[in-house]
This record gives C-alpha cells, sequence and structure tokens, in this order.
C-alpha cells in the first residue's frame, strides 16, 4: 500500500499523527484546500471512514475546518499552528534528549553535536 | 433500508458435513469489510448463498431486504473464486457484454483500468495468464456501480503491484451508498481498507469487530489477531 | 434481456456450426460434379467415393454437433462454472431456460434446411437442372436429370394443396417434438443437479424416467403412442388424424418440463 503502518495501533490515531505533521511542515499551508476524503484516503491506501473518523479528530483540535459546500480547509489561525508546531518539537527533543541519555551524552554534548551538525562539519572523534 | 446485507440464523450442509450454522449478520452501507477466516470455514458459501448460487437449508439471507432474485443481481457484482468467464471470449467482448446485461456498468472505466494494467482488449481471455485472467475479473466486477460488491478471493492470485492498484481501485470507488465485502486470508495487504472484520470459524461468525476497535482493545494487528483466534 | 441471452448463445455456438454447414455444402457441390458423366469416365468414381463417405460423416456429426451442444450449453453454461456468470446476470431462469431451448431448436432447423441445401447443390453440381439435348435420328430431344425433376415437380403439383399441408404438419409435429424431447432433456439434467455427487447418472435416470411417465400418458383420441416418442410424433398425427389435438398434447407436455425446469433452477440451484 501507499503507506505503512504500526500494526498494533488504530490506524486513525496514526492518520491523525500524519496529516498534524504535514500541517505543521507546511505541506498543508494554512487556508489550503483539502482534498476529498475519498481522494485522500485512495492516496494514503486506507479506509474513507478511518480518513473520516481522522479528519473529524483534526477539526475537534480545530486544525481543519468544513464549510458546507465547498469541502475541508486546512485552519488559517497560524497562531494555532505554531502552538502546536512549538509543542510538537519541544515533545521531540525531550524524546531525542532521552534517548541521548540513553547512550551517556550529558545535554551539554548534546548540543555541542548538534552545532556541530547543522554547521555541516563532520564529527572527527 | 439500513441494511443492505442482512443474514439470520443462515445454515447450509453439504450433504454431512455443515459448512455454516446459524449465521447472523447485519452489514450496512458504505461499509468495507472483510470477511476472514481459514480454509473451509464458510466465506465462500456464503458469498454463493448471497448470491443465489446456493439455497439454504434454514434461515435467510437478504440483500436491500430482498432475497436472491432477479432484482437484487442487478446491484450486486460478484467476483467468484474461480474463472468464470467463457474463455473463448475476447476482453474487449466481456466488456461489452457486461454492457449488454448490466445497466450500472461502466465501459469507460473498465477500458481505463485495463490500460493502466497494461492489458490487451484484443487478447483473448483463455490465452492470458492466471494472474492476468484474474485481473480481468476484477476489472469488470469493479467496473459496475452495484451497491454490494462480493469479492471472493481478489488478490490472491496477482502480483503485489497489481494488488496495490486494485485496493486502490476498491478505494477510489468508494460510495456512501455502496459496501464492499471482501473475502481473503491475505489480512495484512487489506487491513488498511476495512471498516470491519467479519471472523468466520468453522461455519459461525467469532467475530464481528470494527477494525481500529480490534486494534485499540486488542493492542495487535487483525493480522496478529487473526493468527491468534485462529491458532493451530 | 432474452435478446442479449440469445445474441451470447448464438455467438457461443456459431462457432462450430459455421465451418461443418460450409464444408457439407462444399462436399455435396463436388459430389455432384463428380458425378457427371463427363467426369465419371475419366476415373472421378474413386474421388466420388471419397467424398460420399465425407458427405454422410459430416452429416452425422452434424446430428452429434446438435445433441451434443444441446446438452453441453445447459450442463457446462448453466450448471458448471459458466453458471456463476449466467446465474449472478439479473435475468430471470425462464429466460435462462427459453434462451436456450430457442438457439437449439434454431440449429436443428438451420442444420435441417442446410440438409436440403446439400442436396439442392448436389444437383447443380451435377448438371441436373441444366437441359442436355441429344440428337437422335436428326430429332432433338431433351434428356438427363432436368426431366427426373421436371416430371416428379409436376407429380407433386398434381397431388396439390392436400400434400403441402401433409408435409407442413409433418414438419410441425416434428419440430414440436424435438422441442419437448430438448425441453425434456433441461428437466432432467436439472433433477439430475440435485444429486450433488452423482448428477450425471441421476440426469440419464431421470431422463429415461420422464420418457417413461410420457410414453405412459394417455391424451385420448389415439394419441398415446405418439407422444412416447419424439420420432413417432408425426405418426401420431396419422393415426389420430387430429393434428390440432397432437400440437396441444406436445405443447402441453413441452410447458411442464419448461415450468419444472425453471422452477428448480430458481429454487433448487445448488452451483459447487
Amino acid at each position: 500500500m501507499s503507506e505503512q503502518f504500526d500494526s498494533s495501533r488504530p490506524i486513525y490515531a496514526q492518520l491523525v499523527e500524519r496529516l498534524k505533521a504535514k500541517i505543521l511542515a507546511g505541506t498543508y499551508p494554512p487556508g489550503g484546500h483539502l482534498d476529498s476524503v475519498r481522494d485522500m484516503a485512495a492516496a494514503a491506501g486506507v479506509n474513507p471512514n478511518t480518513m473520516q473518523r481522522a479528519l473529524a479528530q483534526l477539526e475537534t483540535e480545530g486544525l481543519v475546518r468544513t464549510e458546507r459546500t465547498a469541502g475541508r480547509y486546512v485552519t488559517e489561525d497560524t497562531m494555532l499552528i505554531e502552538q502546536l508546531r512549538a509543542a510538537t518539537a519541544e515533545k521531540f527533543a525531550e524524546e531525542f534528549l532521552e534517548k541521548m541519555r540513553g547512550i551517556g551524552y550529558s545535554p551539554a554534548q548534546v548540543a555541542e553535536l548538534l552545532a556541530r551538525q547543522t554547521k555541516g562539519e563532520p564529527n572527527h572523534e | 433500508m439500513s441494511e443492505l446485507l442482512t443474514c439470520e440464523g443462515l445454515t447450509k450442509h453439504y450433504g454431512a458435513k455443515t459448512a455454516l450454522d446459524g449465521v447472523d449478520l447485519h452489514i450496512g452501507f458504505g461499509k468495507i469489510v472483510g470477511l476472514l477466516g481459514p480454509n473451509g470455514s464458510g466465506k465462500t458459501t456464503l458469498i454463493k448463498l448471497a448470491n443465489g448460487l446456493l439455497q439454504p437449508d434454514s434461515g435467510s439471507i437478504r440483500i436491500a431486504g430482498m432475497k436472491p432474485g432477479v432484482e437484487s443481481k442487478a446491484i450486486v457484482s460478484y467476483l467468484p473464486d474461480a474463472d468464470w468467464l467463457p474463455g473463448w471470449m475476447r476482453v474487449e467482448q466481456l466488456v461489452k457484454m457486461f454492457g449488454d446485461f448490466y445497466k450500472d456498468f461502466d465501459p469507460a472505466r473498465a477500458n481505463e483500468m485495463l490500460a493502466n494494467l497494461e492489458l490487451s482488449p484484443k487478447d483473448v481471455l483463455k490465452t492470458l495468464s492466471k494472474g492476468n485472467r484474474e485481473k480481468v475479473q476484477l476489472i469488470l466486477a469493479m467496473s459496475r456501480n452495484a451497491r454490494l460488491y462480493l469479492l471472493d478471493e481478489p488478490i490472491g492470485g496477482v502480483d503485489p503491484a497489481a494488488r496495490d492498484y486494485i485496493l486502490h481501485t476498491i478505494l477510489s470507488n468508494y460510495s456512501k451508498d455502496a459496501t464492499v465485502l471482501i473475502s481473503t486470508h491475505l489480512i495484512e495487504d487489506i487491513e488498511p481498507v476495512l471498516d470491519e472484520a467479519i471472523f468466520l470459524k468453522e461455519g459461525t461468525v467469532f467475530a464481528h469487530r470494527s477494525v481500529d476497535e480490534i486494534r485499540e482493545n486488542e493492542g495487535m494487528s487483525v493480522d496478529a489477531y487473526f493468527r491468534e483466534v485462529f491458532k493451530c | 434481456m432474452l435478446k442479449n441471452l440469445l445474441k451470447y448463445e448464438f455467438r457461443a455456438t456459431g462457432r462450430t456450426y459455421g465451418g461443418l454447414y460450409l464444408v457439407w455444402l462444399l462436399v455435396a457441390l463436388a459430389m455432384g460434379i463428380s458425378m457427371r458423366d463427363e467426369v465419371w469416365d475419366n476415373g472421378s468414381s474413386q474421388i466420388w467415393a471419397y467424398l460420399m463417405f465425407a458427405y454422410f460423416a459430416i452429416g452425422v456429426a452434424i446430428g452429434v454437433v446438435c445433441i451434443v451442444t444441446i446438452i453441453q450449453r445447459f450442463t457446462k453454461n448453466l450448471l458448471g462454472r459458466e453458471g456463476y456468470l449466467m446465474h449472478t446476470l439479473p435475468v430471470h431462469p425462464e429466460q435462462l431456460v427459453a434462451s436456450k431451448l430457442i438457439s437449439s431448436m434454431v440449429w436443428v432447423i438451420c442444420s435441417g434446411v442446410v440438409g436440403i441445401l446439400s442436396v439442392l447443390l448436389m444437383l447443380v453440381g451435377l448438371g441436373a437442372f441444366e437441359d442436355s439435348k441429344t440428337v437422335i435420328n436428326g430429332e432433338t430431344i431433351t434428356t438427363g436429370w432436368g426431366d427426373v425433376l421436371k416430371f416428379s415437380w409436376k407429380e407433386i403439383q398434381s397431388i396439390g394443396g392436400e400434400f403441402w399441408s401433409e408435409l407442413a404438419w409433418i414438419i410441425v409435429l416434428g419440430l414440436a417434438g424435438v422441442a419437448v424431447l430438448i425441453l425434456c432433456i433441461y428437466a432432467a439434467c436439472m433433477i439430475g443437479h440435485q444429486f450433488r455427487n452423482h448428477s450425471t447418472i441421476a440426469s440419464i435416470l431421470a431422463f429415461f424416467l420422464l420418457q417413461l411417465i410420457q410414453g405412459k400418458l394417455d391424451a385420448g383420441g389415439g394419441i398415446r403412442v405418439i407422444v412416447g416418442s419424439v420420432a413417432a410424433m408425426p405418426m401420431a398425427y396419422s393415426a389420430s388424424g387430429n393434428p390440432w389435438l397432437v400440437l396441444l398434447v406436445t405443447i402441453l407436455i413441452g410447458a411442464v418440463y419448461f415450468v419444472l425446469t425453471s422452477w428448480l433452477m430458481k429454487n433448487k440451484l445448488d452451483l459447487e
């Protein structure tokens, strides 16, 4: 299929995460029009009702709104998207630090590593 | 009418062997449902009963409230698990024939799908490979705008690329008024497209649950759950 | 829908008959030519013998194809794998049975017509419609097959209307008898179909049982003997002297088979 899913969690929950990531990344820009549920489901290789459920979840979170005749749009509320992006980034950073701690890196070492990495310099250690 | 397929106490014997034993099923509109079970669990028997190819020994089966008959056949699109089309016919003749008999058949859709799967309309059916024959048969079944699609092992014999295309077709063909029932043992491949899963075990309904609900409550995929239920 | 069913039924069966008919007619023509005096003397008798054999062999083959097609188009197309298609088309069982019966009858009639045509072609080949003139003792006289035909034709015409009406009744009753036989085969197949693992033998037994019952029917008016077998159908006419009565009884028996077959197909179909 077009996308692979983690087998032990509900597919709709995984779809919510992926759709959110696309909104945060701007793949679905603020105020952008979304394809029909059927097309989105076909593109992702999932059941239309599952896609519908995922979109409904995004709607209750305010990230997507439905216009009666024109279909679905990504919210224009960039503040909300920014907030979510910041929160998600924070969560990822925490998870990353946790993993690095697991292999004995101190937060300072992690910061140094990241600084080097983002400059594009290879690690010579 | 809120149900598309209804079985009540549906029972079928083959001689001394019981194929289906008191099956109760209620399937609504706009669903993609997996009919899952090991060989001999009664999947094909159930589908044939819905098509009127077999008659129940007791109990009843109804399609949109109708007993299997001319009216129900006009809204049911059936894909059997074996070659069932006249082998001497050309693919284009089969397309014409389906158009002649089924008012809801869309030849343009059939031709588009044939082209996408690189099947030549001029080919004689019996000269095609088994996989290509199955593709043609599936294309014909999916080119109808039916209410109920009964697909018996539709993806068993085709290669993975064609399998993806077929599942994509089923999804892009989705309508709120139509339900697709897919019998298969290749659960992993079709799991993401399913709403509901029906588990048949020795002719009885072991479970009829939503796929997300199984994943949520069992903490495993439907495929893994299936392996557990039907552990040898 | 019956129109569509017939269209595909003829397409499925026509492939076999078309070729056989063509070859048969050509052989008949060649046979006629080989019998002409001028070639006969040049040693065509050997070829004639081969053609004669081929002509009868093809004739028998057409008969066999008729019988086999009648049975197979029912058992294979409706009760075999293709039945998955035929019984999921939105058509009534009555339409399925009717399409099989009609196409079978058309092929039986066609085979008969082609048989007559082959004889005519043979005569054409022989030059029977060409007058051959011979001069004997300074007098020109017409000889050859043409005279024989002309004479026979005059004889028939002198008998008049009665001959033609007799002939028409024999043809009509004969065809009605064939139709009833075909319907009897269908009914027997549907009865045999009820016996899942022994359907072939059950069908054969059912056929003879139905024929036996049919033979025992006493419709009165001296028709009893007749309806027993198809070949005897025209004889029934001469025995009873009332063709309408024979036709009526034949149609009634056919209707019983038709209804029985359709009913079983609707309510007792069990495709493996």
